[in-house]
């Protein structure tokens, strides 16, 4: 006997995410995904974007990692909402937990609310979280061919920052290959090739993700 | 993609269905991938045949169903299939392009006995 079915694998993930979307939005809260392998800079992304953001934006971070508080320790010097996620194991964030995440915010109403996912270049993707948008974190350090490894996440992505652009000339990365990559996944998708060391390119990103704010609470 | 969490997912769910329907054993599941998933046939099937171990779906088949990519032009409308990773419409060149299929994991089906 053959019954239809029909269903999303990961439709549990998918209807609460679905739920946390409309959730944020009523508040006018605009949630971002920042998605990386691990040590390509999204906590130093972070610490030069809150910095500036919080002039203009009242602004939380949920931090999701395996193990540790190490990453929010580092945000703490900026004084605004952190709540941590340890997924003990598990290789991404997923929606049920961000929902939790964002009820630990309490009375805080918040215009922005950063994810810094699990460093995983892969799993994250697949798992929408709820948010208005991924970023995807790359760094110079790790080979300029994770476009095409990683179809999916830089598809999905709105932006891309191409970190630690310093050590370029100490490494093989061409960054002409790198962007004719990403220009075959992806022809729409903004790329900040940045350095949080040394300052290079931060102002596009922080116009960038200002506009990007700002266009999402209209 | 951690194969061994979809397939978790994807008990879950024929356990749900077969109670519904009033399966007592399950011989078939019929899963559609899209490809953008990179997921891994063997890793799926490595994985099916562990979680269904010692339960109402042991010796079942997982049969994968791959979903090619196809995306629309925004720009012509023109809709086509990706052979390779190259997201650019096959008659204009726009980049600008929507997603039609390539992203499923849906279980299509399932077979079974009362």
């Amino acid at each position: 006997m053959e019954i239809k079915v029909l269903r999303n694998v990961l439709d549990r993930n998918q209807d609460k995410a679905n739920e946390v979307r409309q959730k944020l939005a009523s508040r006018k809260t605009v949630m971002l995904n920042l998605i990386s392998a691990p040590g390509s800079g999204k906590t130093s992304i972070l610490e030069q974007t809150l910095g500036k953001l919080k002039e203009k934006f009242r602004v939380g971070v949920i931090e999701g990692d395996i193990a540790t508080q190490r990453d929010a320790m580092r945000l703490q010097k900026f004084d605004i909402p952190i709540v941590t996620i340890n997924t003990e194991g598990g290789c991404h964030l997923d929606s049920h937990s961000i929902e939790k995440a964002l009820q630990e915010f309490g009375d805080h109403d918040l215009d922005v609310v950063f994810v810094e996912n699990v460093g995983n270049l892969v799993c994250p993707s697949h798992f929408d979280l709820g948010e208005n948008c991924k970023i995807a974190v790359v760094s110079a350090t790790e080979g300029d061919d994770k476009p095409e490894k990683y179809p999916m996440l830089f598809r999905e992505a709105s932006a891309v920052l191409l970190n630690k652009t310093d050590l370029i000339p100490y490494t093989d990365f061409k960054l002409d290959s790198f962007t004719r990559d990403l220009a075959k996944l992806n022809g729409k998708i903004p790329l900040f090739k940045i350095s949080c060391r040394t300052g290079s390119g931060l102002d596009s990103w922080f116009d960038w993700i200002t506009g990007f704010i700002n266009r999402s609470t209209q | 993609m951690h194969e061994l969490s979809i397939i978790s997912n994807v008990y879950r769910i024929v356990e749900e269905t077969a109670a519904s329907g009033g399966l007592k054993k399950i011989t078939k599941i019929n899963l559609m991938v899209g490809a953008l998933n990179q997921v891994v046939p063997e890793m799926l099937l490595f994985a099916y045949e562990t979680i269904t171990r010692g339960t109402f779906a042991e010796g079942s088949e997982l049969v994968i169903i791959p979903v090619p990519i196809r995306m629309k032009c925004n720009i012509c409308k023109n809709v086509f299939s990706l052979t390779e990773n190259l997201f650019i419409c096959t008659s204009c060149g726009s980049p600008d392009l929507e997603l039609l299929e390539g992203k499923e994991l849906f279980i299509k089906s399932i077979e079974g006995e009362k």
